[in-house]
């Protein structure tokens, strides 16, 4: 039996505060025809006998808008619709293809390329249709703000600052030309059926193009990023989420973020350095807001949707930096953050250890070492004052017990080092999925090596080379999965320069420093930077 | 199998970091909802980050080709934060709309002579996505040599990516007329293309944060 969303229904809203009723009570008055019958298929649910779809949760464009300006509209298969090449007869016009609920066809039957899809080819994208099947009346909007990189005979293809590009195919009446930068819901041509002299159905076939870590620059699922943006257009909204920027210092980053309206689930932060949401230029890092925080249990009503991170390691180079933050549930609008922006400047202090050295970009890339987060600049002599230990292996490679599941090591150097925690899993960007099971026996032949530190620390040196700050290899005694800190005496020196937290210095030289003051410091409050977080 | 402390992750990883005080600006007190889910069907579960680029040498600039760039695609390459590749064919390479923008280029290209019918997209991001349990993938095609790539067909427009210089690649072909034209009947001439683009320069300036 299919399953089915009906994920809308705010009119059935109860327990609201009054402010909150009202406003519903309005966008409910505001929503149009067709809003409260919307629901959809489940993604990877395609049409029967139209191939495999992918089962995937991700919003991949999480703020983008509707493509077309007014809805209602319909997302489903024109190949496998009325009046398609393998549908069911009739034609394109057929009210069957103007109703709900969608269906995905993301990975549809084709014969192409798509490392995302179960059969490893199938269709880039989603197709939608607009409220009837005339051409050239329903206008196409730009989903989100962007660039027009390109204009071809059938398609626009518009690129976001965080390289993210949206598609649109088959389209009429274009309103722009290339270079053009344009604004989420800007009017830029015509739903129609231009297929370069051999039309198509009337449909927006829509595209989302990512560069996707570990895979590349490739077609991520559109649906639910469609779902997500037709809620919002058909007025299926709630309240703007909330939240405060409530510290940044030199030590972290933390505040909250809520949608009160459905606490149910955490909602994303997302920071912005030295730029805002929308400029065009800036990214965004989102940062998964999840964390417990006892006085939001009483002020919201839930507990578990603050958020926490170290500072990037590229911006602690004594300047003055901004932080905007903002909150996201996946609505077009980004709220931000009560409290945002604030300022920050801070300074370095080099960690002891040894230097390894990152053999190249795909080294790095594998380690999945951010060049925001985990990567600083210093001198040369800087790092000439750190002993040389053996070059960073190509990969992480990651085992896990068997007869454990939470004991997660990284092999190196033919040695096996314990993760402590999952913090400093998280800290290391380690997807503990893709780790390979290994056997107790078989890890008992393997030689202890140090644990992990807490967070990596890459020195990217003026002659370009990058190096990791680790340990000397030298065993130790593993801790406990659930220890605080997890690391060793001499790892994770990243300090603040001074007590005050924004004070700027690049001490540099001090190869075995590791401040008293500072151990306390992280010790108490977890200053550890969690890439993890950022999600 | 999924360690125990996964949930930790999600749960109360940075439990440690959270502040028992409270906050500078305290929340509004306001009552919980209990509406069902509305737009947001799940966490998102990503990362972004910002590509550190690796440059080829300045003496790999192909001036061959970038002299066939217009004056002012020039400028704009020495602005790229990226290494510029382009197609070095003339009929394309003289055609070139360049846009530049701080963590992406695009080559916009509408062919003429023996390319006219055509729309050549080029471009390249330093800006990756990371998604949970999202697992490593190599294209199975190769291109420029031996770096694997995904070449594939969208709605007749044919595509080929791959990652080099540390940043990945996009290169499209786009036939004012798919069925008609053999360019775009199959992945040769996209391949092509892609074996063929020509490192014209950039700012060749240490790139990555922000």
């Amino acid at each position: 039996m299919k399953r089915r969303f009906h994920p809308g229904r705010v009119a059935r809203a109860v327990a609201l505060s009054a402010g909150a009723t009202a406003t519903l009570a309005v966008l409910g008055l505001a929503r149009p025809a067709f809003s409260d019958d919307f629901s959809y298929d489940p993604p990877g649910q395609l049409v029967p006998g139209s191939g495999s779809g992918r089962v995937d949760q991700n919003v991949y464009a999480p703020n983008m808008r509707y493509p077309m300006e007014t809805g209602p509209a319909f997302a489903n298969s024109q190949v496998w619709g009325h009046g398609g090449s393998q549908g069911p007869g009739g034609d394109q016009c057929d009210a069957a293809n103007f109703s709900y609920p969608w269906h995905d066809n993301y990975c549809e039957t084709r014969d192409y390329d798509m490392p995302l899809c179960p059969a490893g080819v199938g269709h880039q994208g989603q197709d939608t249709r607009a409220a009837d099947c005339v051409k050239n009346v329903h206008w196409v909007v730009a989903a989100e703000s962007g660039t027009v990189t390109s204009i071809g005979s059938y398609s626009v293809y518009i690129t976001a600052a965080d390289g993210t590009r949206y598609d649109y195919l088959h389209m009429g009446s274009l309103q722009i030309a290339v270079g053009d930068e344009v604004t989420k819901g800007q009017r830029i041509g015509k739903v129609s059926n231009e297929f370069g002299g051999t039309p198509t159905t009337v449909h927006l076939h829509f595209n989302l193009r990512q560069d996707v870590d570990g895979v590349g620059n490739v077609y991520v699922p559109p649906y639910l990023s469609l779902v997500t943006a037709y809620q919002t257009l058909m007025g299926l909204t709630l309240n703007p989420p909330e939240g405060s920027l409530d510290e940044v210092s030199c030590a972290v980053i933390s505040g909250w973020a809520a949608s009160l309206d459905d606490t149910s689930v955490p909602i994303e932060a997302r920071l912005y350095f030295d730029g805002k949401a929308g400029d065009g230029k800036t990214v965004g890092h989102p940062i998964l807001a999840d964390e417990s925080r006892d006085d939001l249990c009483s002020a919201i009503g839930s507990c578990d949707h603050a958020f926490s991170v170290g500072l990037p390691l590229s911006l602690l180079d004594g300047v003055e930096h901004t932080v905007k933050a903002y909150a996201s549930d996946g609505s077009p609008d980004l709220s931000e953050l009560g409290g945002s922006p604030k300022t920050f400047t801070c300074g370095f202090e080099l960690p002891g250890g040894v230097r390894r050295k990152v053999k190249d970009v795909d080294a790095e890339n594998a380690w999945r070492f951010s060049a925001v987060w985990d990567e600083i600049s210093v001198s040369d002599g800087i790092v000439a004052t750190l002993p040389e230990g053996a070059d960073l292996e190509d990969a992480p490679a990651l085992v896990v017990s068997t007869s454990d599941a939470s004991v997660l090591y990284i092999l190196d150097q033919g040695k096996k080092r314990l993760v402590p925690d999952a913090k400093t899993a998280l800290a290391w960007d380690f997807d503990v999925d893709l780790a390979t099971p290994m056997d107790d026996d078989a890890l008992a032949q393997l030689p202890d090596g140090p644990v992990m530190r807490p967070r990596p620390v890459v020195l990217l040196a003026d002659s370009g080379d990058l190096w990791l700050v680790d340990d000397a290899d030298s065993p130790v005694v593993p801790v406990g999965v659930t220890s605080a800190a997890g690391g060793d005496d001499d790892g994770d020196a990243l300090t603040p320069s001074s007590g005050d937290g924004c004070s700027c210095s690049m001490p540099g030289s001090d190869a075995g420093g590791y401040p008293l003051a500072w151990a306390l410091a992280a010790s108490a409050v977890g200053l550890i930077a969690l890439r993890r977080r950022r999600r | 199998m999924k360690p125990a402390w996964l949930p930790f992750f999600f749960g109360v990883a940075l439990g440690g970091a959270a502040c028992d005080a409270a906050p500078d600006s305290a929340p509004v007190s306001k009552a919980a909802g209990e509406l069902p889910a509305r737009s947001r069907v799940v966490p998102i579960e990503k990362a972004i980050d910002v590509r550190r680029v690796s440059w080829p040498r300045v003496d790999e600039v192909d001036d061959g080709v970038a002299q066939n760039l217009s004056a002012d695609v020039r400028q704009a390459v020495a602005r790229s934060s990226l290494p510029v590749l382009v197609p070095r064919a003339l009929g394309l390479v003289d055609r070139t709309v360049l846009i530049v923008r701080d963590n992406f280029y695009a080559a916009s290209i509408h062919g003429s002579d023996d390319y006219a019918g055509l729309t050549v997209n080029v471009s390249a991001t330093r800006v990756t996505h990371r998604y949970r349990g999202m697992p490593n993938v190599k294209g199975r095609d190769r291109v420029r040599g031996d770096r694997p790539a995904f070449v594939t067909s969208n709605e007749g427009i044919w595509s080929a990516t791959w990652i080099e210089n540390g940043v990945s690649y996009v290169v499209e072909v786009e036939c004012a007329h798919p069925s008609e034209d053999a360019r775009c009947a199959d992945s040769t001439f996209v391949e092509r293309l892609a074996d063929e683009l020509a490192f014209v320069g950039g700012s060749f300036a240490e790139g990555g944060a922000q």
